[in-house]
Order: C-alpha cells, then structure tokens, then sequence
C-alpha cells in the first residue's frame, strides 16, 4: 500500500521535473520575433473576427423583421 | 469479443447515411477557398433564432451551460443551440476508444476505416438527437416558448412547438456535421470543427468588444450595448466623474452582456499561447542519402495544440449536460440530495458549494488535458513510430543517432513535450476561467492555437499551388 | 533495420537476444493495427488537428454542393416560417 503511494506522488514530481527541463531547454522566441508573430497572428484574427461579425450584423436586421 | 463488435451495429446504417463524395482530383486553391468561406458563412448564419420561441429569448432562458457555451459555439435559443458538441463528443470518443484499443477496430482493414468513420458520424448524430431530448425533456425551453405558459396548471403542454424545436435543433446539428465533413473530405482547410471553433471565437472576440447591437437588459427597461467597450464609450460622461466611475466598475462586472474583465483574460490567454506557441526543441537532423545535408526538426512545446484543452472541456460539458437531465430527473425523489450543482447566473460563485465545484473543475481540467496530451501523442497520426517511419521513407535521419533509435529518441522527446504543454496551456485556461472568463478564454486559445495549425497547412498548400488566381487579382489592386 | 548492436547488452547475449525477439513482435502487433486512421496512411487526426471523415465510406453518395444548397434552403426555410408567423400574428 505504501509502496502505492510513493508511485502516486512519484509520477507527478517525475513530470514536473521532465517539464520543466524540458521547458529549459526549448528555445524561446526572442521578443522581436515574439512582436512578429503577434503582428500576424493579430492582424490574421481580427480580420477573420471582422469578417465573422460582419455576417452576425447581417443577422441583426433580419432578426428584427421576422421575429 | 467472439464475433460481435460495436462496429458491426453501424452496418445497419450505413445505407441511409449521407457520405459527401470524396473530390474525384485534387481540389485547387483556389476551390478550397470558396469552399472553406462559404461553408464558414453558412455556419454563422446558424445563429437565426429557432422558430416557435419569443423575442430575444436568450436571455429568458435559464442557461446552466453559460460557462462552456463560447468554448463551443453553442448560442442560446438560435439554431446553433448545441454548437459543435455532437461533432467533437463523437470524434473524441471514437478516436480515443480505437487509440487505446478499448473498442475491436482494424484500421489497417478498408471496410474497418470506413465504419470507423461512419461511426463517427452516426454517433454525432444520436448525440444531437439525445441532447434535443435532455433539453426539452428538463423544460429548458419551457420559459420562451411562443404562446405557453409554464406556471399555468392545466395548460396543455405544446407538443406541437417542442417538435418543431427538436425538429430545427437536430437537422441543423446533422448540418453542422455534414459541414464538418465536407472540410475533412479536403474541400476546406485543416479540420472542419477547428475552423468553426477559430471563427467563432475570432467573432465572439470582436462582438464581445465592439459589438453593436442594443438589447434589453433583463427585469427593467433599461437597454445596453452589446459591445463592453461601446458601452462604455456610450456612457461616458466627462463631466460627473462620479457617474463615469461606476461606468467603468459596470464594464468590467455586468453580467448579462460581456464585460471587460473577459476580454482582457481572452487578450492575456492570447498572448501567452502566441508566445508557448514558438517554444520548441529543435531536433538536428541529417539526409541519409546526400552527404551535407543538415536541417533541424523543430518539435513544438505544445504538441498537441490546443486539443488537450479541447478534449477536457469536451468531457466536462457532456457531464454537466448529464447532471442538468439527472438534477431535474431525480428531483422529485431527492429533494435534499440533489442541491443545484451549477447555479444559473444570478447566484454566480456566490455560494461556498460552487466555489468547491469549480476548484474541482479546475483540477478535473489539468488532469484530463494532460492525460489526454499523454495519449493522444502516441495514437494520433503523428506519433514518434509515424514521424520515424516518415523520416526512414524520406531518408532523414537524427544527427549522431543510428537509424534504429530515431523512435527511441522521440519517445524521450515528444510526450515530454506534449504533456508539459498541454499543463501549462490548461494553467492558463483555469487561470482565466477563475477570474471569470465565462469560457472566453478558454475559447480564444483553442482558436489560436488551432489557428497555427491550420495556418501552417494553408502555407504549405499555398506554396504547392505556387500561388492563387485570388492572390493574384489582390496583388494586383496594390 | 540493423539487427547487431555494438555494445554488449546486459544481462548477456542470450537475454539480449530474447529481449530483441520479443520488442520485435511487439513492434510487429502495433504494425499490424494501426491505432489511428492516418498511421493507417488513409489521412485522419494528426497531433494538432482533429479529423473525423477522411475517407470514402458507403452510404448515400453527396456532393458537397449539394449539402451547401441543402442548408441554405433550411436556413431559409425556418426564415420563411418566421415570416409567417409573424404575418399571421399581425392579422389576429
């Protein structure tokens, strides 16, 4: 039984420790790629978040003639 | 397992089932375009009222689901009541029961693969019919129902409107899957559920901030702005900096309408997950056939994307939808025993008990997305034995590695990495869920997330086809 | 695959060999099924993307154009039912 818990405890001390290691050794965006990536990503979601709303306004109209 | 297997159960259906054709040749960039928009176009005009309730009935609707729903595109009393629950329920249950060999499925097998996939399929469409039943079993639309009312006793019960609801729910849930597939078949990019789940969040992001509609608000006849920072901006008053004050405490705390306080958790959620997103370990890797070679393999921090995440939420919504039917169903046996699990929104977190619950679902959500990132990175397509069998038939090999340990070098490597990932991407998620993201957070890093995913095979595709007619017509205006 | 290791393996060579036989058939029981759709090399889920139908199955054959116009006709076919009914309601 005991030997039970000590497996418990020992899986999440174990992967805490490869996680964080491993997360150590990841390389990491630097801050001028980070603000690139950004750039994009922002630009990309908005956008796509404009084009998502423009067809919801749509609806606002049509919700108010028929209901 | 003498002879009989669930899969043999699908069989019977499989006539009746609709199977959009596989494309007869490769479809062209710019067909997948169309394809893709007006699929995503159809999918948002999923948001028209379901016919037969009142006006504006989404926010008369006692909602016990209200911190899941954006996570899942699901909207109140629209035709898009479920969202694409039926869709990610199935796909996750079938792919994780044939991953972990729990149900007997040859994949290797053609017919196997295709009742596999007609599985899939038919399960999203049991589960819509089995939610519609839930919903309109408990009574969840008894409160808008056009021309009925509820409290009266001996008023007859409208058979007829709840028909029609479960009617419009379930054909347009078969709809949504049908939508689904067509992007699976290659018409679309990426995953169909995924770009519907970026969209919407993409959408909800915008509308939560700028969006302009008017409603009521609930019990007076006050209106607000849809949009927490035009109302803001509405409500200004330069001169009674004391009226302003409260506007802006208002912003961030309304709860019938988003508030501030989401988006900036769905802002915050963001950023971290952009920047997670280019963590990685790169693997040096070599050509095997040219002398000279050398490349790096990067294997990304969050392996898994946003799927973990996907999965748990996943999990957690189909068991509150179970407890709202076993709540309402028991309810009359055990008065005591069944105490309201997840209040509506007027008791939010207000009480010790839901405060212990959403604890335990911050933790139920850790321990399932990083249980799933744990398997999911060895049955998914992309497992160390595929990229290794794909380096092999390449001719790539690890640098300073013999060819035999390629596998055991990603097995140190990749569920390392998704597990870690898939942790810390949860930690977020809960963080933001804590302070009250109502799932907006949680929606907006699937969607990133996703999003990277489904970017990366839009490149390459784009590459192939050595650019577009529509990109060019575009450089074309410059 | 290269079936001689350089370094001697503990345990001895019988013990060695015994434990290479049997990682083999291992190996050779996962080969045989397949644990998802695309390691089937039939496209399916990857690490990131969750698909669902990416193969030819039987069934009532669709094009995708057809499903298109299918739910564009539904769409308008619960606005037209509102239409009705609130051009119904007027009159009573």
């Amino acid at each position: 039984m005991a030997d039970g818990i000590e497996k418990l405890t020992e899986v999440p001390v174990e992967f805490f420790k490869d996680g964080s290691a491993f997360v150590k050794k990841c390389s990491k965006p630097d801050q001028k790629e980070y603000f690139k990536i950004i750039k994009a990503v922002g630009i990309g979601f908005i956008m796509m978040g404009i084009v998502g709303y423009a067809v919801k306004l749509i609806h606002i109209p049509i919700r108010y003639l028929i209901v | 397992m003498a002879g009989f297997r669930l899969l043999d159960l699908v069989k019977f259906f499989l006539p009746i089932l609709p199977e959009i054709e596989y494309p007869f040749e490769k479809i062209s960039f710019d067909e997948r375009i169309v394809y893709t928009v007006s699929c995503a176009v159809i999918f948002l005009f999923g948001q028209l009222p379901i016919y037969g309730l009142k006006k504006n009935a989404q926010f008369y609707i006692e909602d016990p689901f209200y911190n899941f729903r954006s996570i899942f595109s699901m909207q109140q009393g629209t035709l898009l009541e479920f969202g694409l629950l039926p869709v990610l329920t199935s796909g996750f249950i079938w792919q994780i029961a044939v991953g972990l060999r729990l149900i007997n499925v040859n994949l290797g097998n053609r017919l196997d693969r295709e009742l596999f996939q007609t599985g899939q399929k038919l399960t999203s469409f049991i589960l819509a019919i089995i939610y519609t039943v839930i919903f309109i079993y408990v009574g969840y639309f008894d409160n808008v129902i056009k021309g009925y009312n509820p409290i009266e006793i001996g008023g007859n019960i409208p058979w007829g409107s709840y028909f029609l609801i479960g009617l419009q729910l379930c054909s347009w849930s078969w709809i949504i899957t049908l939508l689904v597939e067509i992007f699976d078949k290659g018409y679309g990019f990426g995953s169909g559920s995924l770009c519907f789940l970026i969209l919407e969040s993409a959408t909800n992001f915008i509308a939560d901030l700028v969006g302009v509609e008017i409603y009521p608000l609930v019990n007076s006849n006050k209106f607000e702005t849809y949009g927490a920072s035009l109302n803001l901006i509405k409500n200004f008053k330069i001169f009674s900096p004391k009226e302003t004050a409260f506007q802006i405490y208002h912003a961030f705390t309304r709860i019938q309408f988003p508030n501030l306080t989401q988006f900036y958790i769905s802002l915050f959620s963001i950023l971290v997950v952009i920047g997670l997103q280019n963590f990685r370990i790169e693997v040096p890797i070599r050509s095997t056939k040219m002398r000279g070679m050398n490349n790096i393999y990067p294997i990304k921090l969050l392996y898994c994307g946003a799927l973990p995440l996907l999965f748990a939420y996943t999990i957690i919504a189909n068991l509150k939808i179970f407890n709202y039917l076993f709540n309402f169903a028991l309810s009359p046996y055990f008065p005591t025993l069944t105490f309201k699990l997840y209040g509506s929104r007027k008791v939010l977190n207000s009480t010790i008990i839901s405060f212990a619950f959403s604890i335990i679902e911050a933790f139920a959500v850790i321990i399932l997305s990083s249980w799933f990132a744990n398997k999911w990175s060895f049955i998914s397509g992309s497992s160390p034995r595929d990229i290794s069998k794909q380096f092999k038939d390449q001719g790539i090999s690890i640098s300073g590695k013999r060819d035999v340990s390629i596998t055991k070098e990603f097995n140190r490597i990749i569920p390392v990495a998704s597990v870690s990932g898939a942790f810390i991407i949860a930690v977020v998620a809960v963080i933001g869920e804590f302070f009250g993201g109502l799932g907006k957070g949680v929606s907006v890093i699937v969607g990133v997330a996703s999003a990277f995913g489904i970017l990366e095979e839009f490149m390459i595709e784009y590459q192939q086809a050595g650019g577009s007619q529509f990109t060019n017509a575009l450089s074309g205006f410059q | 695959m290269s079936t001689s290791s350089s370094s001697q393996a503990p345990g001895g060579l019988r013990n060695a060999v015994k434990r290479k036989s049997t990682a083999d058939k291992k190996q050779q029981s996962q080969n045989a099924t397949p644990l998802s759709t695309r390691s089937a090399g039939a496209g399916g889920s990857s690490s990131t993307m969750m698909k669902l139908f990416t193969d030819e199955a039987q069934g009532l054959r669709v094009d995708p154009l057809v499903v298109l116009f299918l739910a564009v006709g539904f769409i308008f076919s619960v606005i037209i039912l509102h239409v009705f009914a609130k051009i119904t309601g007027k009159f009573t």
